[in-house]
């Protein structure tokens, strides 16, 4: 029998940065993809280890590093021509496709814990010897990394279409739209421009259990990156409105002080980002507290939802394909689903009376030619 | 009547109106508004039916002076009338909008007095909300047949979709279902919207100020099996229009028994089945290069339990097998259960390695389907079948197995090729 190979344990904390350092360290040392394990070390990981025997030498790994080796090897040819850099470590640098780059992170975002190993794979393929690997779609590690990049797009666009905001006023009065999601992946980042370039006029928060963002309009006034999304906001702030002054509501509002300030700087500006949901926020506890009082407006949509809805069409397959049933209560319009299930056939058989013609033979089916 | 009364009838009358589309617009939102279209529709619900809801779907009003048929809103049905006021309208897109619950409004009307004045009050819903609100979502105005060229000019160019219905695909369907509607008048509608939308997206390019008009086109809607008119009919049809207007897109709605209805009309549960094998067909001619005489011939139906595109290889054998590695893609995109994103694919991988049929399957191809028409790198055993009479009645069993017990055929996916 031939000795196993001995194991790297890479210990990850979850982001696509920490990835890339350390499948950096683990190229640079030539670490092949059949002796490297990478394990996510999220505080849920501890609790629930998911490579059992691999825990004790997870933990010896942390201490030891990844790094030791990394200084003195030498890139293949194959790596010269790429396109972008995977950043500037210390030992060296790491050529690969930008395409691996933006699918990587994409990818990073999934909550598979195998997506690391299967992404390290690849990379290690693109730099030894097939350079055009991400073009082969039929390549099974290809197509794994593009059914994960899918789930993750999905994802994103799935929250863009079921976050429900709801008007909740904070204790300075003004109002934030607030919601609660739960996203199947890490998406909440990737997924927030979307909601600052259509909702920049006002205070939103969305809440979600693994992180939560909040976005002040009046921060983003401050900040008026060149970059930004709502730069024509901006401008207007900058431009001598009276707001322009006012202190921005959450981060300096909150009666909790700095210390259980939960709130940190984003990348967009006006965007915050917090770990969890943050209890400590007025926002949160605004939203909370008005969490039983379901406003006109969501029964104006609950009422659309039911008439629009076409009982002669009933087709539930249909329906739970595009929205299973997990996102159901998060969607105030969902509750009216089962009654209206139950509903439609008898709905449709008295329709069908209704239409039917006083005297004579109901003609049946459409004629055929 | 209280806002909630109306809404609940307003809505009820407007979803026998398929189209719900919120794509092909792109607007950035307005300095100090709310709303924008990225050019990617999102819907933001499913009702039980499987539809989904991206726009608010009203009608201002269901008073009609006309006599339709096929239509629930028509003078002698008796159902229960509202008529919102544009305010109205305007309030509760901008509160669903902000609750994220919608991507925009999609408004249409009965014929309250006159076309002309029915199309007025929608037109001032449009441009309140954009020029009174900001408004920077997406809007899809319904014209009303017969209203005039001014107001079209008008509602262009606050929407980002204007659609005329061609309600019933031939002439003679609309003088028996639908006699105040005629065919000229609404070609006539769709002549002018397309040639204003093409004016307008060449000013554009010229000057970034110049006003958009419906920058997401036009698209319109077909009732199907309300009349005897064939599937080969309704595709010429269709090609005529996407042709001639420009239309990006036609909506096949399966007649649905309504409230109250006429004699006149078949009484019986609505062809999902038919709507999809037409929206199928629809996406042959617009994605895959086939043209509407290659499907069907003009009295000739669609087949219920085979996709077209698989009953158009079984009656063109000797256009195969075609060679996964070798062949362009207009020829690759004819290969049953074979999609576009499949196409790209096999065109990406090629270019590295020859493929097998075990790359092939990878892919997300329907291999039933597409294993009797293809040839690979390696020995493909189901080829055999392809000069084989038994072939269609193969894969017509294949086709109902997987389908599996169901009162329709609506549970196939649209995109299944």
């Amino acid at each position: 029998m031939m000795p196993s190979p001995p194991r790297v344990i890479a210990t990850l904390d979850g982001t696509f940065a920490d990835f890339r350092d350390k499948a950096r360290a683990c190229m640079l040392a030539s670490v092949s993809p059949d002796s490297v394990d990478f394990v996510q070390d999220t505080p849920h990981d501890r609790q629930a280890p998911l490579f059992g025997q691999g825990a004790t030498a997870m933990v010896a790994a942390r201490g030891a590093g990844l790094v030791q080796s990394a200084a003195s090897v030498q890139l293949p040819a194959s790596m010269q021509s790429p396109a972008s850099v995977m950043g500037a470590p210390a030992g060296g640098a790491l050529s690969v496709p930008r395409a691996y780059v933006e699918l990587s992170a994409t990818v990073a975002l999934h909550c598979d814990p195998r997506r690391w190993d299967v992404l390290y794979r690849v990379l290690y393929r693109l730099c030894h010897g097939e350079p055009r690997l991400l073009f082969i779609e039929t390549d099974e590690d290809v197509r794994r990394l593009r059914l994960y990049e899918g789930a993750v797009g999905r994802d994103v666009h799935k929250m863009h279409a079921f976050v429900r905001f709801r008007r909740a006023t904070l204790p300075d009065g003004r109002a934030v739209f607030a919601s609660f999601y739960e996203p199947d992946h890490d998406v909440l980042r990737r997924a927030i421009p979307h909601f600052v370039a259509r909702f920049g006029d006002e205070a939103f928060a969305i809440f979600t259990p693994r992180a939560s963002a909040m976005f002040d309009p009046e921060r983003a006034c401050e900040s008026a990156g060149p970059a930004s999304e709502p730069r024509s906001d901006a401008a207007a702030c900058n431009a001598g409105e009276s707001g322009a002054a006012a202190p921005a509501a959450e981060p300096r509002s909150g009666a909790a002080g700095s210390a259980a300030e939960p709130w940190a700087e984003g990348a967009a500006p006006g965007v915050t980002f917090a770990k969890g949901v943050p209890d400590a926020s007025a926002a949160f506890a605004a939203f909370r507290s008005d969490t039983a009082r379901e406003d006109e407006i969501t029964g104006h949509f609950q009422a659309y939802y039911r008439s629009i809805f076409n009982p002669a069409r009933l087709n539930e397959r249909a329906m739970r394909g595009e929205m299973p049933r997990r996102f159901w209560g998060l969607l105030p319009e969902a509750r009216a689903i089962p009654e209206l299930v139950a509903g439609a056939r008898e709905r449709e058989a008295r329709m069908l009376e209704a239409g039917a013609p006083p005297t004579g033979a109901r003609p049946r089916g459409r004629p055929r030619s | 009547m209280d806002v909630r009364r109306k809404l609940t009838i307003l809505a009820d009358a407007a979803k026998y109106d398929a189209s719900c589309a919120s794509s092909g617009g792109r607007r950035e939102r307005q300095k100090g508004g709310m709303g924008n279209a990225k050019g990617m529709g999102i819907c933001h619900s499913y009702t039980p039916d499987g539809r989904c809801v991206s726009l608010l779907k009203i009608l201002l009003s269901n008073y009609c002076i006309y006599d339709c048929q096929y239509c629930v809103n028509r003078i002698s049905s008796d159902v229960p009338r509202a008529t919102f006021t544009p305010d109205e309208v305007v309030k509760l897109t901008l509160d669903f909008y902000r609750r994220n619950y919608i991507e925009g409004l999609f408004l249409s009307s009965g014929v309250v007095k006159s076309p002309d004045a029915t199309m007025e009050r929608m037109v001032e819903v449009a441009r309140s909300l954009r020029e009174d609100h900001r408004f920077g979502g997406y809007i899809h105005l319904k014209v009303i047949a017969n209203a005039s060229a001014a107001l079209i000019e008008k509602a262009g160019r606050h929407a980002d979709r204007v659609s005329a219905n061609v309600e019933l695909p031939t002439e003679a369907d609309l003088a028996r279902l639908a006699p105040e509607k005629k065919m000229d008048a609404v070609h006539d509608a769709m002549g002018l919207i397309h040639a204003r939308h093409d004016e307008a997206a060449v000013e554009r390019q010229s000057s970034r100020h110049a006003p958009a008009f419906a920058p997401a086109g036009q698209s319109t809607q077909m009732i199907v099996g309300a009349t005897p008119t064939a599937d080969g009919r309704i595709l010429a049809l269709s090609s005529r229009l996407y042709q001639q207007h420009g239309l990006r897109r036609v909506y096949y709605s399966a007649f649905s028994p309504i409230p109250f209805g006429d004699p006149r009309l078949p009484v019986k549960s609505i062809e999902n089945g038919r709507e999809h094998r037409l929206y199928q067909a629809d996406w042959l001619l617009r994605y895959y290069g086939f043209e509407h005489g290659e499907l069907l011939s003009p009295d000739e139906n669609l087949d219920l339990d085979l996709d077209p595109k698989t009953t158009w290889a079984l009656r063109n054998r000797q256009s195969f097998p075609v060679d996964i590695n070798a062949a362009p893609k207009e020829t690759l995109l004819r290969i049953p259960g074979v999609g576009v994103r499949s196409v790209e694919r096999i065109l990406s991988s090629r270019r590295e390695r020859s493929l097998r049929l075990a790359d092939i399957a990878r892919l997300g191809v329907a291999m039933t389907r597409a294993a009797p028409f293809i040839v690979t790198l390696d020995h493909n055993q189901a080829l055999a079948s392809l000069d084989d009479e038994a072939l269609a009645a193969r894969l017509r069993d294949a086709a109902l197995r997987a389908r599996g017990p169901g009162p329709n055929h609506a549970q196939l996916s649209l995109f299944a090729a």
